[in-house]
C-alpha cells in the first residue's frame, strides 16, 4: 500500500519553477532515493511533503489523506519526521533536550500535558537511547551548537526518531561525513527500515544511493526525469546526460 | 489653508525622507535597528548651529554638520555594530537605544536643557505650483532634499561604488568572494546615511528656528515605523512611506481634524499595512 | 522598621521585578522581542482603576480582572505580531505601546491627559492596609511569579518556547505548534504586567498615560536584558540594580540619565549576555572560584 502518493507536484519560485507535474508514490517500507544535480528541486520537494512550503499545484496524499493546508507541525504529528540539508539543531540547548524537543510530540497537543515537566527520567533515558541509537556517546549536556558536523548530523536523525515517524525524511544525511561515518550510516538506515520506517533520502553519495535504495526518482530542473531500480536507473540515458551534461558544462 | 497644510506635509515627508533614508540604508547592510540614527540626527542639528555661528554661512554650516555626522555614524559602526553582528538582535538593539539615551543626556548637559535659537535669515526663492505655495523654509528643505535624494540616487545606481553597496546589502558574504572590501562598504553606507541624517537635523533646525536636547526623541522611534512600513531596507519604500507619513499627518490632523496624536499616526499605519502586508509597502515576498 | 521611603523604593523595585520576570517569559523565554511591555502594564493599571473607581469593585477582583484583560488584549494583540517577525515584530510591539498611550490620551473615558485619581491602597479587614503590608504583598506576587516561572521553563511549555527562539522552522518540524505557544507567551507576559500595572496603580493611587510610554517599556526592557535575559535571577537582579539605580545617584542627579545610558551601551558591547548571563564574567569567574576551592579542599 502506498503510504504516500505524490501526483501533479509544481512549485516555483517568482517565474523560477521548482518542481514541475512531479508524481511518484512511496510505499510502506521502502526506502526511497531522489537524486539529481543540484538545483533539481529535491529539498522543495522535502519542503513541500513537510508542509513548510505550500505547493502551487498538486496533491500530496500522506495515509491516504490529502496533506494541503496542513502545517508542518501538523504533519509532524502524523508521522513525517525530516532532517535537514543544513543542519539546524538548536544551537544552545544540549543534546539531550534537542532530542526531548521531538519527544514532546505527545505532550504539545494538549496545554495540560504540555505543562508537565519535561526531564522526567523515563524521558531523559528514551532520549539517551535514542542518541546512542545514532552512535553518539559522552556528553549529553554540552550544547549542539558545539558539535562538529558529522554529529549534528546524527544528531538530526536522533531528534527525527524521537518523533516516532512512519516517514522519514533524510536530507544528504552522509554530507560531510568521512567514509567509515558513511558506511555507519548506511547500517543505520538499514536498520531503521528494518524496524518498520518508511525512509525517502536524498543522497549524493552513490555508493550509499545504490547500497540502501531498492528505487530511486531522478529530478532534473524541478521534473522527474527517471523512476526504477538502481541498476535501470544507471543505464537511463537521461539520467546519465542530466549527470554528465552538467559535469561536461560546469 | 489646504494648499497651505499641503505644503506642511511636503516639508514634513521630506525631512522624514532624508532621516529614514539613511536607516534604512544602514538596516540593508547590518540588519540593526538603529535607534541611535535620531542622536545623530541631534547633533547634525547642534554642530550645524555652532558651524553658523562661525561661519555665519548656511551652506558651509550644513557641509560641516553632514561631515561631522559621517565620522560619528563610522564611530558608531565600528565600536558598537560590527563587533556584535554575530548576537541575537536585541543585543545591538539595546546597546544602540543605551547610545541615544546617553547621546540626548550628553545635549543636555553641554548644551543646557534649552532650546537654542537657530537664527538665519534663509534667503530663498519661494517655489509654488499653481495655488500650492512653499514658504522660503520649506522650498529650501524641500530643495535639499531633492538634491540629496538625487546625489544618491545617482551614486546607488551609476557608480561601482553604490553597486557595491547595493550587492553588500544584498548577500555581504558573496559580495566579499568577489573582492570588494565589504567592510569599507558598510562604513560608507553608515557614513553616508548619517550625513543624511545630519543634514535632516540642520534643515529641522532652521525650519523650526531652534534646537533643542530631545528634538530625536520622536523621530527615533518614528522613523523607524516608518522604514518597517515603506519596507525594511527598501530605499524607494522609504521615500514613499515618508511622504505619505508626512501628507497623513498634516492632512488627517491639521485639516480632518482627527482626535488622534500625530506622533501615533505612524504606527497605526504600519500596523494597519502589516497585517496585509508583513514586510512592508514595498517589501518583498 | 522600615522607613517610609525605604518602602516606597522597595515597592516600586518589586513592581519592576514582576514586570521584569513577565516580560522575560516573551521575550527571554519564547525570543519574541516586546518593545511595548508597558502597554500591558497600562492596561492592567487603567482595567483596575475603572472597575474600582467607577464600578465600585474592591480591590482583589479589580486586580485580578487586571489580569485577566491583559492577558485577553495580550493574546488579541500577539495576533498582528504573529504575522510578522524579528525586526518587524520588534517595531510592531513599538507601535502597540504608542497606539495604546495614544488610546488613553484622547479617550475622556479613559480620563485623557488628566489620568485617573482616587484609586485607594486596599482593605484588609475594613482597614486599609499599611505601605509595609503592600510590600509584602508585592513580594507574594513576586514569589508566585518566581513559582510560575520555574514551573514554566521545567515543563514541555518551556521546552517548545526555547525551541521557537532558536530555530522556529525547526521547531514547527518537531511537532510544535509554533503560533501557539508564542500567543500563550504573550498571554502569561501580559497577564503578569497587567497584575504589576493594577498594583502600580493602586500604590501610586493615581495613574496618567504617561506611566505606561513606551520610555517605560525600555526601562523593563533594560531590566531584563542588564541582568541576563533567558534566566530567573537575570531579570530579578537587573530589576533591583536599574530600580535602585536612581535612589542611589540622587546626589549625581544631574547625570544619572546619562550614566543610565551608558550603563546599557557599555554593557552590551561588553557583557552582551547581561551581569548575570549564562556565559558572562560574573557567574563564570563564580564557578572558577568554585570549583578552584573544591579542588584547594580535596587538595589537601
Amino acid at each position: 500500500m502506498a503510504l504516500l502518493e505524490i501526483d501533479q507536484l509544481t512549485k516555483a519560485f517568482g517565474g523560477v519553477t521548482a518542481l514541475q507535474d512531479v508524481a511518484f508514490e512511496v510505499t510502506e517500507r521502502e526506502i526511497l532515493g531522489i537524486i539529481g544535480p543540484n538545483g533539481a528541486g529535491k529539498t522543495t520537494l522535502f519542503n513541500c511533503i513537510t508542509g513548510m512550503l505550500i505547493p502551487d499545484r498538486g496533491v500530496i496524499r500522506f495515509r491516504g489523506q490529502d496533506t494541503h493546508g496542513r502545517k508542518p507541525h501538523e504533519l509532524a504529528l502524523r508521522g513525517i519526521a525530516r532532517t535537514f540539508q543544513v543542519v539546524r539543531p538548536f544551537p544552545t540547548l544540549s543534546l539531550l533536550n534537542n532530542v526531548l524537543v521531538a519527544s514532546g510530540h505527545r505532550a504539545y497537543p494538549s496545554l495540560r500535558a504540555a505543562a508537565a515537566p519535561f526531564s522526567t527520567p523515563a524521558a531523559r533515558e528514551a532520549a539517551q537511547a535514542l542518541l546512542a541509537r545514532v552512535g553518539m556517546t559522552g556528553e549529553f549536556d554540552r550544547p549542539a551548537g558545539t558539535l562538529p558536523l558529522g554529529l549534528k548530523k546524527r544528531l538530526e536523525i536522533a531528534r527525527a526518531l524521537a518523533l516516532d515517524p512512519a516517514l522519514l525524511l533524510l536530507d544528504e544525511p552522509s554530507g560531510g561525513l568521512r567514509h567509515e561515518e558513511s558506511l555507519q550510516l548506511l547500517e543505520l538506515i538499514r536498520q531503521l527500515n528494518q524496524e518498520g520506517i518508511t525512509i525517502i533520502l536524498i543522497e549524493h553519495n552513490m555508493p550509499i544511493v545504490m547500497g540502501v535504495c531498492r528505487r530511486l526518482v531522478v529530478l532534473d530542473h524541478g521534473v522527474k526525469i527517471a523512476e526504477g531500480d538502481p541498476s535501470a536507473i544507471q543505464r537511463h540515458p537521461q539520467v546519465i546526460e542530466a549527470y554528465l551534461g552538467k559535469a561536461a558544462r560546469g | 489653508m489646504l494648499f497651505q497644510q499641503i505644503a506642511n506635509g511636503i516639508a514634513t515627508g521630506a525631512v522624514y525622507a532624508l532621516t529614514t533614508l539613511g536607516l534604512t540604508m544602514v538596516y540593508g547592510v547590518l540588519r540593526v535597528l538603529h535607534v541611535a540614527h535620531a542622536g545623530i540626527y541631534a547633533l547634525g542639528a547642534y554642530v550645524g548651529l555652532v558651524a553658523f555661528r562661525f561661519l555665519e554661512s548656511f551652506w558651509l554650516s550644513l557641509l560641516v554638520a553632514m561631515v561631522v555626522c559621517a565620522a560619528a555614524g563610522i564611530l558608531v559602526e565600528r565600536f558598537l555594530y560590527t563587533p556584535l553582528l554575530h548576537l541575537p538582535r536585541i543585543v545591538p538593539l539595546i546597546g544602540s537605544i543605551g547610545l541615544f539615551i546617553a547621546m540626548e543626556e550628553a545635549f543636555r548637559i553641554v548644551a543646557g536643557p534649552y532650546a537654542l535659537a537657530y537664527e538665519t535669515e534663509i534667503r530663498f526663492l519661494s517655489l509654488g505650483l499653481g495655488p500650492l505655495r512653499l514658504t522660503a523654509p520649506q522650498s529650501l528643505i524641500f530643495t535639499v532634499t531633492m538634491l540629496l535624494l538625487g546625489l544618491l540616487w545617482l551614486l546607488l545606481s551609476r557608480s561601482t561604488l553604490g553597486l557595491a553597496m547595493r550587492a553588500t546589502a544584498m548577500d555581504a558574504d558573496t559580495t566579499a568572494t568577489f573582492g570588494v572590501d565589504t567592510r569599507l562598504i558598510v562604513s560608507l553606507t553608515f557614513a553616508i546615511g548619517s550625513a543624511l541624517a545630519g543634514a535632516a537635523g540642520v534643515l529641522i533646525g532652521v525650519y523650526d528656528n531652534q534646537v533643542w536636547p530631545t528634538m530625536g526623541s520622536i523621530p527615533a522611534y518614528k522613523c523607524l515605523a516608518i522604514v518597517v512600513l515603506g519596507g525594511l531596507g527598501n530605499i524607494p519604500g522609504s521615500v514613499l512611506a515618508s511622504f505619505l507619513i508626512g501628507l497623513a499627518e498634516t492632512l488627517l490632523i491639521g485639516v480632518v481634524a482627527i482626535p488622534f496624536p500625530r506622533d501615533a499616526l505612524a504606527f497605526v499605519a504600519m500596523i494597519l499595512v502589516l497585517m496585509f502586508r508583513p514586510r512592508g509597502l514595498l517589501g518583498k515576498g | 522598621m522600615l522607613s517610609g521611603y525605604l518602602v516606597t523604593v522597595l515597592i516600586t523595585i518589586g513592581i519592576y521585578i514582576i514586570l521584569a520576570l513577565s516580560l522575560n517569559l516573551i521575550t527571554g523565554y519564547a525570543g519574541q522581542i516586546s518593545l511595548g511591555h508597558a502597554a500591558f502594564m497600562g492596561i492592567g493599571a487603567y482595567t483596575s482603576a475603572l472597575f474600582y473607581t467607577k464600578a465600585g469593585l474592591g480591590f482583589w477582583p479589580s486586580f485580578l480582572l487586571a489580569g485577566l484583560v491583559a492577558g485577553l488584549l495580550g493574546t488579541i494583540l500577539a495576533i498582528p505580531c504573529l504575522r510578522v517577525r524579528e525586526d518587524f515584530l520588534a517595531i510592531t510591539t513599538m507601535g502597540i505601546n504608542f497606539v495604546v498611550e495614544a488610546t488613553f490620551l484622547y479617550i475622556p473615558f479613559f480620563g485623557a491627559g488628566m489620568g485617573i485619581g482616587g484609586i485607594d491602597l486596599p482593605h484588609f479587614f475594613g482597614q486599609e492596609i499599611s505601605k509595609s503590608g503592600y510590600l509584602a504583598l508585592v513580594v507574594l506576587v513576586i514569589g508566585l511569579m518566581i513559582a510560575l516561572d520555574r514551573w514554566l521553563t521545567r515543563s514541555w511549555i518551556g521546552l517548545a518556547w526555547a525551541a521557537i527562539r532558536e530555530d522556529e522552522e525547526a521547531a514547527g518540524a518537531m511537532g510544535i505548534d509554533v503560533v501557539r505557544f508564542k500567543v500563550l507567551a504573550f498571554a502569561l507576559g501580559s497577564a503578569g504586567a497587567g497584575l504589576a500595572g493594577s498594583l502600580y496603580a493602586h500604590f501610586l493611587t493615581f495613574i496618567m498615560p504617561v506611566n505606561f510610554s513606551f520610555a517605560q517599556s525600555m526601562v523593563i526592557l533594560s531590566m531584563v536584558v542588564f541582568g541576563g535575559i533567558g534566566t530567573l535571577r537575570g531579570p530579578i537582579v537587573g530589576a533591583i540594580v536599574l530600580g535602585a539605580l536612581p535612589e542611589i545617584s540622587r546626589p549625581a542627579m544631574e547625570y544619572r540619565t546619562l550614566v543610565y545610558g551608558l550603563l546599557l551601551l557599555l554593557l552590551m558591547r561588553f557583557q552582551p549576555g547581561g551581569i548575570l548571563g549564562e556565559h558572562s564574567l560574573l557567574p563564570r569567574s563564580w564557578r572558577k572560584l568554585c570549583t578552584a576551592m573544591q579542588n584547594g579542599k580535596t587538595g589537601q
